[in-house]
């Protein structure tokens, strides 16, 4: 056997095939498309936070030689109108700017030149109306509204859930703390922009190929925006170039198709500069968060109150559904008797807030693991004891209400915590803290749940089929944005057919090609598609024992087995080779697909109908425990991280590499969301809108990261794994806090924690009067 | 132009504009599309190639630039159909997640590799500090490239890819029409001074670290621009007597690897050391940060604690004139319409001098500073100060010399209580402003809190003029 028939079994690092192409630099992003006939088409921003839009003039733009096409929203026939729950954004502003980011009108040219002169060129009118910045200031009555049409004017989601005795459960309560959280609006900067290209045919139908995370969705929006029939768009996704929620939804789509339409027969191609992503594209929600933590003497937690207002600027995207995850993620891994939580997601014209990995989680989670630091202060009890007196076990009622019934790593995660070195020698750091600096450790537990919720069917459809030369093709209509997830596909096909790797070929997702399989999103991508690929391999397995014992005239299938390239008959040792079976059978005998539809919780701990639209209750939850050993400079206020463990339970783990490259980009992202990352805003106008002033984090200031998982296996899970893909952002900012809480007393709730505010609170820590 | 050069071992004669950015050449043009780009400004190191087998931001370099070179892209590193052993080495180590930065980051690691085949990982991640990635979390990509091990047998061929090499190259075609600005590249002082007259508003330029940015932003559109990379003269670096002078051309990168600037001017080094990232050292150059004249420019508190001037010169004749005779202001200068800065000349500082600079940036690399202060510091027989200068960057419309506090310094020991003494009227005297990066308040607290580190430094190390620059940067422990 060659190196190359290698088998690769689960729970192994098999190499990620699509590393192979990247590393050469020959896999084509969609970005990498540059088609002959190439036009170029960009979009006129609308540069002021609201106002209602009067009139385009476009005549000065659309006589420049060399100019395409300018349209506006007169020039779309559907819905205009973009969104997953409510579809409340337009794809070209027809009547109200909401944010400055607004497209007003899009440009088609024969070059990126004359397509920048042509937009200088376009003059619209607008009525300014009053914005409105502040989500508690937008829910006034007097607040201006950004949907007059909408019911509860800015007010998107509401929600209100209420445990045992709710606010009462406080009037027991020896101890209580509380804390006032901000946290900022973090962009993906995903280093692949939102890009595009697009050809439209002479009978309209239109082929777009998209850096996306959810082809099969994106092809209904722009079929219903755009007025066109779902046959008539075809979606094309390549592996994306980072992602991170940021490409869950439209981004260039409709633009793309609707000029396409406008210029049949040539590919149009559009790519976002940097400043135009951060200006266009969407956000993580700022939040606001008002915390109220009671607990016994002892250190049980008895009452929790929260109240939190996420930003989602001034369309839903996904709003709704983060707000309703955080708020049913907002007490944290712990069993809390009493608890009432009020969230809303409110309409502002601010830029545009939508999926971010985490989606809701990291905002609650910085505020509850800062909570149950703050109350371990109060008792004098040990943090990490604290936690463990009160983490969720399976069957546990969890803090919004309902029962944890899957598989709970959380007091082993925390356990493995309490033995290993950088938590036992805390001390001995806290100590080595040279001249003005001062060194503390911080740690903090959380839980993230999986998948679409109770109503929206989570669901993948999987096919697999033996190609006529011998190789297996499986297709994947879910999309790969750098996770890994499409190698983790090959890996267990790979296994059940025992088929090294390299004959098993991917077909990324496209509309055409591949089944609908959900979103590259919610740590589901993994579960929900391999459910349903598990069987489709089982089956085809099967299947091709069958026929090849039939050909070999052996009675029994069971004494066959397949090896690399070949079914084997075990009793006389003979082979025939997968490609003769592939050319022999037809293609409806060695295709298989199977539908998987994730279960969901059948509890209704909330009547709210809305708020299980918006995917709560959630059934199976990942865990994580994280600690942070910092070194603060008191000089300058700058927090610098000297190392990093996370131990999740996230799991059985498939592909050890993948997974600890999972853990490790969330956490170096949560590092960068805890300490410098900040989209700043001044009514309305982003002030950060580059790579030099909005500050990611490189490679000297994240720290050595330990990974560590604690291996439980979940019933459910392909293989028993559990979603690992975002867990790992939502512990690091109360994590780094708690640090630098412990390292110099000061408390800082404002998100994230820059040199400023840490010297800032240095400075009132040793002049209290001032505070 | 007709541009001959040779890109991945092939020489080629490419019509091309020499306006015309290397990214969009290889991109569009060649359809070497395994160049990336993220960020258009320097900031993210997606579009690094190789070109004389150094590593350089295609972003930031004009196809004009590339005239007579050498260029290596990600798609022409491995010589034959197996893959080169870092990138062998990043396929097995997972370093490779969406992708996106892996060419720049395997090109960077090919050029430090060649230069130091053992680096530590402090060293790797210092070295890839100009390569932002999103996904990995940086762990994967320092385990790649500490253990590319040159020997380790390459994992197996890709699986065919949808394209051979040779045919993306083919696929070339050039679809843009550039709105034409001619640049030029004068080999001598005489070219030069004919091409000024000749193109009296045309701009010049050096590593254009700073000016292809503003191109880019559209705050310049100059009729022509004048690259000065070819010109000799303004590379040299040499000892006169009682000075050294630097050409202007001089990357930040070459200064830092001659002894005599890491040697005898560690507060210039220590500058160095921290200016932009890795990328920007290397293609940035003395005479360009000085005449940009940036208040955050790291290049200008050193040289005014060493009493620097320089040397321009015109058609015309030549004038030296003093750092600060020079810098009029936040990014103006006394330099005249034909002038050019030729070089930096610096006293040699007294041998035994104190050497310190810091600076205080939103990260540890790739930062735009938000304070910094350069000191040099001679002490007496008694361990007093016998001498001080202090040079403050970013907390002022240029670089702020106090010379008040300087005097009250002299004399006094070298403790914290000295240094702790000055700090009111330190903040006194600094006029910072707010920005998007940092406030006022924040600016002038810090500025004057660095200070502080003085002494510690100073107890820190005895032979202050011999620390190896490298180690500046650890000793200030920043993670
Ligand atoms: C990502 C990034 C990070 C950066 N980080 C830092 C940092 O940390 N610290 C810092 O100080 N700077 C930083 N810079 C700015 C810049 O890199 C430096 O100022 C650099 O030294 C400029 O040199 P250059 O040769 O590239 O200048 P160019 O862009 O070539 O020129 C800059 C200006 O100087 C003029 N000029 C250049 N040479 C001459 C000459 N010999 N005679 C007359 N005029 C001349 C040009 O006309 C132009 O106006 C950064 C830039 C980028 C893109
Ligand atoms: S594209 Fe970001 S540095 Fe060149
Ligand atoms: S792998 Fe995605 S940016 Fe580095």
């Amino acid at each position: 056997m060659t190196d190359n028939d290698r088998t690769v079994a689960i729970g192994e690092s098999m190499i990620r095939p699509d590393a192979l192409t990247k590393v050469r630099g020959e896999e084509r992003f969609a970005v990498d498309h540059y088609p002959s006939g190439l036009l170029w088409a960009g979009v006129k921003r609308a540069g002021i936070p609201h106002g209602h839009l009067l009139s385009v003039v476009t005549d000065e733009a659309a006589k420049i030689p060399g100019v395409c096409a300018v349209l506006t929203a007169a020039d779309i026939n559907g819905t205009n109108r973009q969104g997953v729950i409510r579809k409340d954004q337009p794809v070209l502003v027809d009547e109200r700017i909401r944010h400055c980011g607004d497209p007003v009108a899009l440009v088609v040219a024969e070059t990126q030149e004359i397509l920048a002169v042509a937009l200088e060129q376009i003059r619209f009118e607008v009525e300014p109306l009053e914005p409105v910045f502040d989500p508690c200031a937008a829910l006034r009555s007097d607040a201006p509204l950004l949907h007059p049409d909408h019911p509860d004017g800015n007010a998107l989601f509401t929600a209100h859930i209420t445990v045992g005795a709710g606010e009462n459960g406080f009037a027991d309560c020896a101890e209580m703390v509380e804390g006032e959280f901000d946290l900022p609006r973090q962009a993906h900067a995903f280093l692949e922009t939102e890009n595009g290209w697009a050809r439209a045919d002479n009978d309209g139908r239109v082929e777009i190929t998209v850096s996306t995370q959810t082809p099969f969705r994106d092809r209904s929006e722009v079929a219903e925006a755009l007025g066109l029939s779902v046959d008539r768009v075809r979606i094309i996704a390549p592996y994306c170039g980072g992602a991170f929620g940021g490409k869950d939804g439209i981004t260039v789509q409709s633009l793309l198709a609707l000029a396409a339409l406008h210029c049949p027969g040539r590919p149009v191609k559009m790519w976002w500069r940097r400043e135009e992503s951060f200006l266009a594209g969407v956000k993580r929600h700022p939040a606001r968060l008002l915390y109220r933590l009671g607990a016994d003497r002892s250190g049980t937690l008895a009452a929790l109150s929260v109240e939190a207002w996420f930003d989602t600027g001034p369309y839903d995207h996904l709003g709704g559904v983060v707000a309703a995850l955080g708020i049913e993620h907002a007490g944290g891994p712990y069993r809390i008797p009493h608890v009432d939580l009020k969230t809303r997601a409110v309409y502002t014209n601010n830029p545009v807030s939508g999926a971010f990995r985490g989606f809701g989680v990291p905002q609650v989670a910085a505020a509850m693991e800062s909570m149950m630091d703050l109350l371990a202060r109060r008792l004098q009890l040990c943090p990490l004891e604290l936690r463990r007196r009160n983490a969720l076990v399976r069957g546990d009622h969890c803090p919004a209400g309902s029962t944890r019934q899957g598989s709970i790593g959380l007091t082993a995660c925390l356990d493995r915590l309490a033995t290993h070195p950088l938590w036992t020698t805390r001390e001995q750091w806290r100590a080595a803290a040279g001249p003005h600096r001062s060194h503390g450790t911080g740690i903090a537990a959380v839980a993230h749940g999986m998948g679409y919720g109770p109503l929206v069917p989570d669901t993948a459809t999987a096919a697999i089929e033996l190609l006529p030369d011998g190789r297996f093709s499986v297709q994947a209509g879910v999309v790969d944005m750098g996770q890994g997830n499409a190698a983790t596909y090959l890996q267990m096909a790979a296994d059940i057919l025992n088929q090294p790797p390299d004959r098993l070929l991917l077909i990324l997702p496209d509309t055409d090609r591949t089944f609908p399989c959900g979103s590259s999103s919610a740590s589901r991508t993994t579960f929900t598609y391999a459910n349903a690929l598990i069987p489709a391999a089982r089956k085809l397995r099967e299947l091709l024992l069958a026929r090849a014992s039939e050909m070999m005239l052996v009675q029994d299938h069971r004494e066959m087995l397949l090896v690399p390239g070949a079914v084997r008959h075990l009793p006389s040792g003979r082979d025939i080779e997968l490609a003769r079976l592939g050319s022999l059978l037809s293609r409806d005998e060695r295709f298989v697909s199977h539908h998987y539809r994730a279960p969901a919780a059948r509890e209704t701990p909330s009547d709210n109908s809305n708020l299980r639209l918006h995917g709560f209750p959630h059934l199976i939850f990942s865990h994580a425990v994280h600690l942070a050993r910092v070194e603060v400079d008191e000089l300058t206020g700058r927090v610098s991280v000297a190392a990093y463990l996370s131990i999740s339970d996230c799991g059985r783990i498939i592909n050890p590499v993948v997974f600890s490259g999972q853990q490790e980009g969330a956490v170096a992202q949560g590092i960068g969301y805890a300490l410098c990352e900040d989209v700043l805003v001044d009514r309305g106008q982003i002030r950060t809108a580059d790579l030099a002033t909005y500050i990611l984090p490189t490679s000297l200031d994240v720290p050595p990261l330990e990974t560590l998982a604690v291996s439980l296996s979940e019933h459910d899970g392909p293989f028993g794994l559990k979603g690992a893909g975002e867990i790992g952002i939502d512990a690091p900012a109360p994590a780094l806090a708690n640090a630098v809480e412990d390292a110099c007393s000061i408390r800082l709730t404002r998100f994230p924690l820059t040199a400023e505010r840490v010297l800032g609170a240095l400075t009132e820590r040793n002049n209290p009067r001032r505070s | 132009m007709k541009l001959s050069c040779s890109i991945n071992g092939v020489a080629r004669t490419i019509d091309v504009s020499a306006n015309r950015r290397t990214v969009d050449l290889l991109r569009e043009d060649l359809g070497l599309t395994g160049t990336k780009e993220g960020c258009g400004t320097g900031e993210c190191g997606a579009c690094t190639i190789l070109v004389d087998g150094r590593s350089r931001l295609s972003c930031l370099m004009l196809a004009g630039q590339l005239e007579g070179r050498r260029i290596t892209t990600i798609e022409g590193l491995a010589e034959t159909e197996q893959l080169h052993p870092l990138q062998s080495s990043f396929v097995r180590h997972g370093a490779v997640q969406c992708g996106f930065c892996t060419p720049g980051m395997v090109l960077t690691a090919t050029d430090l590799l060649d230069q130091q085949p053992h680096p530590d990982r402090s060293e790797i991640a210092r070295a890839i500090s100009g390569n932002i990635c999103r996904c990995t979390g940086y762990q994967k990509i320092i385990d790649a490239i500490e253990y590319a091990d040159n020997h380790s047998p390459p994992v197996a061929a890709a699986p065919t890819p949808a394209q051979s090499r040779q045919q993306r190259v083919e696929q070339a075609h050039p679809t843009q029409t550039i709105t034409d600005r001619p640049v030029f590249f004068p080999e001598s002082i005489d070219q030069l001074w004919r091409l000024i007259a000749a193109h009296p508003d045309a701009r010049l330029f050096c590593g254009g670290t700073d000016l292809l940015v503003w191109l880019r932003a559209r705050r310049v559109d100059p009729p022509a621009l004048i690259g000065l990379e070819r010109l000799d003269e303004l590379h040299t670096i040499a000892a006169t007597g009682d000075a050294i002078r630097i050409g202007a051309a001089t990357s930040h990168a070459e200064l830092l690897a001659n002894p005599l600037i890491t040697e005898t001017l560690p507060v210039l080094a220590q500058a160095l050391q921290q200016l932009g990232s890795p990328h920007i050292r290397r293609m940035g150059t003395i005479g360009g940060n000085l005449v940009t004249a940036s208040p955050a420019g790291d290049t200008l508190p050193p040289l005014s604690v060493l009493d620097a001037s320089v040397d321009l010169v015109s058609a015309d004749g030549s004038r030296i004139l003093s750092l600060t005779d020079f810098i009029s202001g936040p990014g103006t200068t006394a330099l005249l319409p034909g002038e050019i800065l030729r070089s930096v000349i610096v006293p040699l500082p007294p041998p035994k001098a104190f050497h310190h600079f810091e600076k205080v940036g939103l990260r540890s690399a790739l930062a735009c500073s938000v304070a910094s202060l350069a000191a040099l510091i001679e002490r007496a027989q008694d361990g007093t100060i016998r001498q001080v200068r202090l040079a403050w960057g970013s907390v002022g419309p240029t670089v702020t010399r106090l010379p008040e506090i300087e005097a009250a310094l002299r004399g006094e020991s070298l403790n914290e209580t000295t240094f702790a003494a000055v700090l009111p009227a330190v903040h006194q005297a600094l006029s910072p402003i707010s920005d998007v990066r940092a406030g006022a308040d924040y600016r002038r607290q810090v500025a004057a809190n660095l200070l502080l580190r003085l002494p510690e430094m100073l107890s820190e190390s005895s032979a202050p003029a011999q620390r190896p620059a490298d180690t500046v940067a650890a000793s200030r422990r920043l993670a």
